[in-house]
């Protein structure tokens, strides 16, 4: 079977076709050429012919020009149209000229480092160049460290390494320093929320470094689509930057297919599970001997995903090796094994997390499918975009959960398809991140007073760490005085400066996961039941201290909810914006949260069977947010009854939450809501909209520059929504929001839509 | 107060590292500078409007049993190329020799790693010259690196103990950050760590100076500061500008530099005659081993033949047969080398090497097959005996490669037979 004849199929059959919520068709597109640009050395031309690649499309001659002139660029088009080349070909060109010229490469995986590597050498031999590129990162070994500082002239390595490895120990790697001309950051749309703000701190002590050895690199940036690429890159490397987005890559017919699995239980909004529905596709593709990849939200997913695969396979006698894993974990060798088979076609089918959502090269599938919205629209074409060979059709089929993002995209399939995907936003001006890299920086090279690292105030911050006796003030500048190593106490990723790691006790100490300190009390409280993967773990012991809950796998038939206290202090109001009886404000506040107790509720009937004292500090948090007050006009309007306001504001607030992941880039948990029903600050209602890391990153300051979509969409999930009275796809389960919470959830949404999208 | 230390007062929940002030604690100024010369006796050398603190001291050798024999070598030290492991030391003369010791503001080195005491010394007639060089305050660090860059001039070579992994490096960086050419580069470089730990790792557990100070030079340190204390103690002195805070941190380090030349001295006079000053087996035969390995054959013989005539230990006397007997056999002395392997197998059944070396004897250099093969047969019977013990059996790793000569000494004997009658 063709992969049309099954296309067809696919739509004719009345059992999945009642599930297909959206079917979209994108033509295809023939390629547009550009010119090879005349100041390419002709051995690079040369070794791509011998290569097969005799024409370059009209993006890639763009950036090369642009890079040519001096330019910073960010390079925007989809996978596997050739970005890799763009900036190959400007480095070595370089490098062939001046071969004291020196390159640094950063991604943000080790994966991406090696396959970039390989695709360096590839070109290299060809070119027959003395040129050495290395990759530099954790892996490296310590005797071949020594010749790669000195005589490396492409270094590939990652922000971790950069930021530990690399810039505080810069002395020895004056060679690439003094040198370095070019620095390529791929993947930008991978430095976002707090990552992005840490590397953007990153990029402005690689910049002071290269400045004191008399170096001023150009930058060039590659992201997938994301709303801002220009304006992320501009940030991050905060430099003018040029915006390549004119793909002139061909690319086939798509078939873009949005899939809701029905529904089985209408009162709590429970559909289907994603992995029933990816086996029944799954045998579809095997039978029609399509190649294809399945995206799995999470490790064990893809462990289970394989499996069922593989005994679908086996039934219709299909070797099951054929069908293959792939996640980080993998070894090294075992994922380039994989990545062969899947260009070569020994490899039909693919189950893997989001790590195959990055460039590595894998060639192109036929078939693409998204187990669950992936979190972001960017995303979602990340991971679209591996079906589809240049000029073949291709098929992409996105299956939803029961979480509010997927089912909001399922009933609104045109803010899927139509609207531009969301915004990486990132703060480096965040104080507790900037004071972070202030203090790397002081260590590498000691600050002059006058010297300005981000914002204007950073005098002011130096000035705390020397009251703090951290730096000494002498003589005009600060020099670092502590014998601590700084970047090694900093780390890029994690969310919060401190987490809560999870133990699972059930077969030997195996960390599950983790959970910011904030969110600790409320999730993994002693006797709590915790969730993870869809497996229940009971929380033996929370060690507070140090920072540890231990857990053992159990199966219950109840779950725990904290009861929790929250204190929102308002510390100031940095803008105010009015909607007639609605006010809309930003600023600093102190959220304090204290976990007293909890409920245990048995399953599907919600009774209470039992309550426990929780014993835990309380936790404070200084962030940003946005938050809504409700005047007496609004509400006397409306004519909610007192008992029912706690209700359908917390229902209000729940879709907030649920929803504003879809308009600014960030996870779910980075964001948080907190209803009132008599704010201390206003005496009024208010919802609270946090960032969920202290100081915050900018997510609520987004929101509130552009509260109209949040709006809309909140009133449109919840008016789409199938269930009766509120569900965990929308606004929350009725017995949290109340049996009306949903209905005057509904109503308070209509008319703060109608105030606020009024004046828009 | 302004608004982002506000802000940084919230946000941040690090403990401050000891909130005493600087400023109220401040001595008037000047005033702790001339505390450096009354407390301390050191003195102060000023350019420009930085200044650093330099005390020099003396230490009298006539109390050092090596010293004796350092003034009939004339300072040269001749034969420790052979345990340096760098030949460019064939000519090493302490008279152009300075050895060097950083006091540090932390272990982790990188470039916010700061040396504030550069302790340099060398030998003068009957004494040691140590000069300490210390830094006051951060920012006149380029005033103290031009002194020791002067003071390298007319130098050939540079001594440590650990440099070459920690001070060396950190010392490159600091010559960098100031953009000073260092001259380290031009200097020949003896860590003396490493022929320390040649020679005695064998028989001490820990080879750090202060261990080595104490085992082998029988000195021991009373009232020493913890190393992992002195950044500490270095950034308290900053906060107070007390000079005397640094008194234990000065005598700490000029102890480094001064056990550290008499320790190189005490190895200079082993290597020159390790049979005369080498009063442990243990430390003899680790100098015969390394000399073996390095291929020093003459110098590591006399060295064997003394533990394998006179030794007291079985153990080493064995080892020392073995090594012995390797070195007859690389020299072509095949009759002796065979002696002993064979007097080693009968004293010890399961030395795998020997038994090996010796098969390969019989049957390659006197193609005696049959001696070959009764030793062989010997040895995996040996082995199945052994068998018990598993890996810790001596000749687990062995017992194929015995079975492997023996099928091929069976085929040469059954041909040689099958010949010698067609004969």
């Amino acid at each position: 079977m063709t992969l049309e004849q099954l296309i067809d199929y696919l739509k004719n059959d009345p059992e999945i076709s009642q599930s297909i919520s959206f079917w979209k068709e994108i033509p295809e597109k023939p390629p547009i050429y550009g010119e090879f640009p005349e100041f390419i050395n002709p051995s690079i031309q040369d070794a791509l012919n011998t290569r097969g690649i005799n024409k370059l499309y009209s993006h890639q001659s763009e950036a090369m020009q642009r890079i040519q002139d001096g330019q910073n660029i960010v390079l925007v088009t989809p996978t596997a149209s050739g970005k890799t080349l763009a900036y190959n070909v400007p480095v070595l060109n370089k490098i062939l000229s001046d071969p004291d010229s020196r390159a640094l490469y950063l991604f943000p995986t080790k994966a991406l480092s090696q396959d970039q590597l390989k695709e360096l050498h590839d070109l290299i031999t060809l070119m027959n160049a003395d040129i050495r590129t290395y990759t530099f990162d954790g892996d490296t070994p310590v005797t071949a460290r020594k010749a790669i500082r000195k005589s490396g002239h492409i270094v590939i390595t990652n922000p971790d390494m950069l930021h530990q490895g690399i810039l505080p120990h810069h002395t020895i790697w004056v060679k690439l320093f003094e040198n370095l001309n070019y620095v390529v950051l791929d993947e930008i749309h991978h430095y976002r929320g707090v990552f992005g703000s840490h590397l953007g701190n990153l990029i402005r002590r690689l910049k002071r470094i290269c400045r004191f050895y008399g170096s001023k690199p150009q930058f060039i940036c590659c992201s997938a689509t994301i709303a801002n690429p220009a304006d992320l890159a501009a940030r991050i490397i905060e430099e003018p930057v040029t915006l390549i987005d004119k793909n002139g890559a061909p690319t086939g017919r798509k078939h873009f297919v949005l899939f809701n699995p029905p529904i089985i239980n209408k009162q709590l909004g429970i559909r289907r599970s994603v992995v029933t529905e990816v086996r029944k596709l799954a045998s579809h593709l095997l039978a029609a001997r399509v190649q294809f990849i399945v995206f799995a939200r999470s490790r064990v997913k893809v462990e289970i995903l394989t499996k069922y695969i593989r005994e679908a396979a086996k039934k219709m006698h299909i070797d099951p090796q054929k069908v293959s894993g792939y996640r980080g974990g993998y070894l090294p060798l075992e994922r380039r094994r994989i990545e062969q088979g899947l260009k070569s076609g020994s490899i039909l089918g693919v189950v893997s997390t989001n790590a195959l959502e990055l460039g590595i090269d894998i060639g192109q599938l036929d078939v693409s499918i998204l187990a669950g919205y992936p979190g972001t629209i960017a995303s979602a074409w990340q991971q679209a975009g591996r079906a589809g060979r240049r000029s073949n059709t291709s098929l992409t089929i996105m299956i939803a959960s029961s979480s509010p993002l997927n089912q909001y995209l399922m009933d609104h399939p045109d803010y899927f398809f139509e609207k531009s995907p969301e915004s990486g936003i990132v703060d480096p001006n965040n104080l507790l991140i900037l004071m972070s890299h202030i203090k790397c920086g002081a260590f590498e090279i000691p600050f002059r007073e006058d010297e300005i690292f981000g914002i204007e105030g950073s005098r002011e911050i130096l000035e705390y760490l020397a009251e703090k006796n951290v730096l000494r003030h002498a003589d005009g500048k600060y020099f670092w005085m502590s014998e601590i190593f700084p970047a090694e106490e900093i780390s890029l990723r994690s969310a919060s400066p401190d987490n809560v790691v999870i133990i699972d006790k059930t077969r030997g100490d195996r960390v599950i996961g983790e959970v910011d300190l904030f969110s600790a009390p409320m999730l993994v409280h002693q006797e709590a039941i915790y969730m993870h993967e869809t497996n229940q773990y009971h929380v033996d012991e929370l060690d507070w201290d140090r920072k540890k809950a231990y857990v053992r796998s159990v199966s219950v038939d109840y779950f725990t909810d904290a009861i929790t206290k929250t204190n929102i202090k308002v510390l100031s109001v940095d803008e105010a914006k009015s909607f007639g009886p609605l006010n809309l404000s930003y600023g600093d506040v102190n959220v304090s949260t204290v976990t007293t107790a909890y409920k245990k509720i048995k399953l599907f009937t919600h009774e209470n069977v039992g309550a426990g004292k929780v014993h835990l500090p309380e936790i404070e948090m200084s962030t940003t947010s946005l938050w809504m007050e409700l005047m007496p006009e609004f509400m006397e309007k409306l004519g909610i009854p007192d008992s029912q306001l706690g209700g359908a504001l917390q229902a209000v607030a729940n879709v907030f939450r649920n929803i504003a992941p879809l308009f600014i880039m960030c996870d779910p948990g980075d964001i948080r809501s907190v209803p009132m029903v008599r704010a201390p600050f206003s005496q009024r209602p208010t919802i609270y909209l946090y960032d969920n890391y202290p100081g915050g990153v900018g997510l609520s300051l987004k929101i509130m520059s552009y509260p109209y979509p949040l709006i809309s969409g909140a009133l449109n999930l919840v008016k789409s929504c199938p269930c009766d009275s509120g569900c965990p796809s929308c606004v929350g389960p009725v017995l949290e929001v109340g049996e009306k919470g949903k209905f005057l959830a509904t109503v308070l949404l209509e008319e703060i839509n109608k105030q606020v999208n009024s004046e828009n | 107060m302004s608004s982002i230390k506000d802000k940084l007062q919230r946000l941040d929940r690090s403990p401050a590292i000891r909130s005493e002030s600087c400023q109220t604690e401040n001595p008037a100024t000047g005033k702790w500078i001339t505390d450096f010369q009354m407390e301390l006796g050191a003195s102060v050398l000023e350019e420009k409007n930085s200044f650093i603190i330099l005390k020099e001291n003396y230490f009298p050798l006539y109390k050092n049993s090596s010293y004796n024999n350092l003034q009939e070598a004339n300072y040269f030290l001749p034969h420790f190329h052979y345990i340096s492991g760098d030949p460019r030391t064939r000519d090493w003369n302490l008279r152009k020799t300075l050895f060097i010791d950083l006091e540090t503001t932390g272990l982790s080195g990188g470039t916010g790693t700061f040396a504030f005491l550069i302790g340099l010394g060398h030998v003068e007639l009957d004494h040691i010259v140590v000069r300490q060089y210390l830094l006051p305050d951060f920012q006149h660090e380029w005033l103290l690196l031009k002194h020791i860059k002067n003071a390298f001039v007319g130098r050939e070579f540079i001594a440590s103990f650990n440099g070459k992994s920690f001070d060396i490096p950190l010392l490159r960086n600091r010559f960098i950050l100031n953009r000073i050419d260092s001259v380290l580069d031009d200097l020949i470089h003896i860590d003396i760590l490493h022929p320390a730990r040649r020679i005695w790792k064998r028989r001490l557990n820990s080879c750090d100076l202060v261990n080595l100070e104490y085992a082998v030079l029988g000195e021991e340190r009373i009232g020493d500061i913890p190393g992992e204390m002195i950044p500490q103690i270095y950034f308290e002195y900053i906060r107070k500008r007390q000079a005397i805070l640094l008194r234990d941190v000065l005598e700490h380090n000029y102890y480094d530099i001064v056990h550290l030349i008499i320790l190189t001295m005490h190895i200079g006079k082993m290597i020159a005659d390790p049979l005369e000053s080498c009063r442990h087996e243990e430390d003899l035969y680790s100098l015969a081993r390394y000399y073996y390995q390095n291929e020093h054959f003459s110098e590591a013989l006399p060295l064997l033949q003394h533990l394998y005539e006179l030794g007291k230990d079985p153990q080493l006397k064995k080892e020392s047969m073995f090594i012995l007997s390797m070195i007859y056999k690389k020299r072509g002395d095949t009759r002796a080398s065979r002696d002993l392997f064979q007097a080693l197998i009968s004293t010890q059944k399961d030395h795998a090497e020997a038994l090996q070396e010796l098969a390969k004897y019989y049957e390659h250099k006197e193609k005696n097959y049959r001696s070959a093969l009764e030793l062989i047969d010997r040895g995996i019977e040996y082995s199945l005996f052994l068998q018990q013990l598993g890996k810790d059996s001596p000749l687990h790793d062995i017992k194929d490669d015995l079975i492997y000569r023996r099928n091929r000494l069976i085929k040469k004997i059954s041909k040689w037979s099958s010949e010698a009658e067609s004969e």
